[in-house]
């Protein structure tokens, strides 16, 4: 029962990302000093699927708060500025996707266009800062609570922004690349295939500024999710040993002889040092 | 500066602009599923234009109606991480409940209603709406089941310092719930059909084209916000019995109060447990309203031979009386939630152990940003629905066949985008 409600919350999260990605890829689109014609026949391969896309991220809050409380408490009130960013990107997308033709005038769909620009880059900023804060982990206080905001105005946190706002962006033009008519969609595919390099390009990058930053002791009562994120996406890009053994940096780090295997994230480890995940769960690999 | 008060600051004004939409979401769906029924049933195309032109409407208030829900759902991790902590686990679960099964799917059904005409069957388009209604309701119920329980908390059991639930039955038959409900969902009809009612005469009273069709709307508005303003005075007044046995507080000093809150002084320690005096004073201001809103049952007699319309004054009342309903809405809610004040669940989570422990610069800055950003949106999208509305019926783009270019622009017009 609870890998269902963990299952779920993964499904809707991840739906959110995939369907609204490409609506915030196209809202970023249009930006790109594109004619009117141009700007409206992009938003109108999105309009049919938007409010289809958008309840994906009210489902998942709905999971989140009906079934993890506690880490929906501490993961909003502890990422408050880039949730709140999110949100106000999220809005704006909401109502300049839905409001810009009625009644429309040019100089009134400019400026919802603008509306739209300013919303999608919130939105995939918002919540790269989000995972990039589930990434790297979260400070916490002596009463279990995450202390203050701070922890998320690091340079990993802002590569992790700029390569959300990079994927979506190859997402939307690679959406608008099949779903426009012909000629337009071929014009855009080698426009996809660039934006495509520039978004690994950028992952990348915030791995690297990742791997060579500090990050904080990870909780062990909150965020499982962010867990999880860690051992796909984090830890096989970061496996550079801490300052911990006061000889300097490990990395790049030799090939441990015996390693510890953890149950728990599936990771190994050099030996002698305990996993971050939960020490009680290592055994010999 | 304080986190509390900012918080419970941006809890009302996100609450009320929310409800200020929700409300006519609610009442317009239910009379648009009536006229698309009956469109579908005759096949007259006068039904089909009013479907349109209310559709339209309806459309443009949803957006904003989304946009401050969202807010609103995440707000309470935002701000409220201790409400989530505490008693997430039983005020989460009807939550849960109404963003997956209710929510989830009336917008993926709107989304298929705007796009589906015209491609889709009489038939399918038709069940679509209905399940966009459907969902509505059942949106408003489990909402409501959510915000009973903070008024009375039922079914639960604290175990190690956190609220479980353990009787899901006891959350649907809250003695909080269904007076309330019932309130709340005519108080929208009301809201829906005056809306309608009130735009009917304004095109009545210009004498701008589409006589006809806007004579119908103003019938069926008329009847419905009359209909409606009577269940709201019944359900209104019958809660004042199960209320005032839950929460002796709310409505001020008796021995019942003073007994429950010389017990809560021994169990949270001393402090000012009624709320503020304002609260009551909306309640009889909301209260007022309801009687002034009662009088439009005179108003139903004049439909006969069309009095209504030919003496004109009646279209102008109707018009003044458009604000009433939303402020009674924002006083009777602010009744129903400040009443309840300090209490976030009533006798069992105070609004100061609720709050996010968050510094005061960064509530504020969101308050201001929130307030700024919802309010600009508000108002923008009142402006549009009354330039929709002023331009009547003539060809609404919700529901334009597909073959039909619009003047400036080669390109097919969706509905929306």
């Amino acid at each position: 029962m609870e890998l269902a409600w963990y299952a779920l919350l993964g499904l809707f999260f991840a739906g959110y990302l995939v369907l609204a990605g490409y609506d915030y890829g196209v809202g970023l689109l249009i930006a790109g000093g594109a004619d009117a014609s141009r700007r409206r026949a992009a938003l109108n391969a999105v309009g049919p699927f938007f409010l289809g896309n958008e309840v994906w991220l009210v489902a998942a809050a709905g999971v989140l708060f009906g079934a993890f409380p506690l880490l929906e408490g501490e993961l909003l009130a502890g990422s408050y500025p880039a949730v709140a960013a999110a949100l106000v990107g999220v809005i704006l997308v909401t109502a300049g996707v839905q409001l810009r033709s009625r009644p429309g005038s040019g100089g009134a769909r400019t400026a919802w266009d603008r509306v739209i620009v300013v919303g999608s880059l919130l939105a995939a900023l918002g919540w790269g800062v989000v995972l990039a804060g589930l990434l790297q982990g979260v400070p916490l206080r002596p009463d279990g609570h995450v202390a203050g905001v701070t922890h998320l105005f690091t340079p990993f946190a802002a590569a992790t922004g700029l390569a959300l706002v990079a994927l979506v962006v190859a997402h939307g033009a690679t959406f608008l690349a099949l779903r426009l008519p012909a000629v337009e969609g071929d014009r855009l595919r080698p426009l996809a295939r660039r934006l495509l390099l520039t978004a690994i390009v950028a992952v990348g990058a915030a791995a690297v500024v990742g791997a060579f930053s500090e990050r904080y002791a990870p909780p062990r009562s909150v965020p499982r999710s962010a867990y999880c994120w860690w051992c796909c996406w984090w830890w096989p890009c970061s496996r550079r040993g801490r300052r911990s053994d006061g000889n300097g940096p490990a990395w790049p780090s030799r090939p441990p002889r015996r390693r510890w295997h953890c149950r728990c994230c599936w990771s190994g480890r050099p030996s002698g040092r305990t996993c971050w995940c939960r020490p009680s769960n290592r055994a010999p690999h | 500066m304080d986190t509390l008060l900012l918080a419970r600051l941006q809890f009302a004004m996100t609450a009320s602009v929310h409800f200020l939409f929700v409300a006519v979401t609610l009442g317009l769906v239910t009379l648009l599923v009536g006229m698309q029924t009956t469109w579908v049933l005759t096949g007259n195309p006068r039904w089909e234009r009013l479907t349109r032109f209310w559709g339209q409407l309806y459309v443009i208030n949803y957006v904003l109606g989304i946009a401050t829900g969202i807010v609103m759902e995440f707000q309470f991790g935002l701000n409220w991480s201790g409400l989530s902590r505490y008693v997430g686990n039983v005020f989460g679960a009807p939550l849960a409940i109404e963003t997956m099964a209710a929510f989830f799917l009336e917008s993926t059904f709107l989304g298929m209603w705007i796009f589906g005409w015209h491609r889709l069957r009489r038939g399918a388009h038709l069940a679509l709406l209905y399940g966009v209604a459907i969902t509505a309701y059942v949106s408003a119920f489990w909402i409501m089941v959510a915000n009973s329980w903070l008024q009375n908390p039922v079914g639960y059991e604290v175990r190690d310092g956190v609220a479980q639930l353990t009787d899901f039955p006891a959350l649907l038959t809250n003695p909080a719930l269904w007076m309330a409900l019932g309130h709340v969902v005519s108080a929208a009809l009301l809201t829906g059909g005056l809306l309608m009612a009130a735009v009917s005469a304004w095109h009545l009273a210009r004498r701008t084209t589409d006589h006809a069709l806007f004579r119908t709307s103003l019938r069926i508005g008329l009847v419905t916000a009359a209909l409606s303003i009577t269940l709201v005075q019944g359900f209104g007044f019958a809660q004042f019995g199960p209320v005032g046995g839950i929460q002796p507080t709310k409505f001020g000093g008796n021995p019942e109060a003073d007994a429950l809150i010389a017990d809560w002084t021994a169990r949270f320690g001393p402090g000012d447990y009624l709320p503020p005096a304002l609260s009551n004073v909306g309640l009889g201001f909301m209260i007022l309203i309801g009687f002034a809103l009662g009088l439009l049952w005179l108003l139903v007699p004049l439909l006969w031979r069309d009095w209504i319309i030919r003496l004109r004054f009646p279209l102008w009342l109707l018009m003044l009386a458009l604000p009433l309903p939303f402020i009674a809405l924002i006083l009777g809610w602010i009744a129903r939630e400040v009443g309840r004040h300090p209490w976030v669940a009533y006798g069992l989570l105070p609004v100061d152990h609720a709050v996010s422990p968050v510094s005061p610069w960064l509530m504020a800055t969101s308050l201001v940003g929130f307030t700024l950003l919802l309010g600009t949106l508000a108002v923008t999208n009142w402006v549009l629905l009354a330039r929709h509305a002023a331009r009547g019926a003539a060809d609404p783009a919700l529901g334009r066949p597909p073959a039909q270019p619009p003047a400036d622009d080669s390109r097919p017009e969706p509905a929306f985008a």
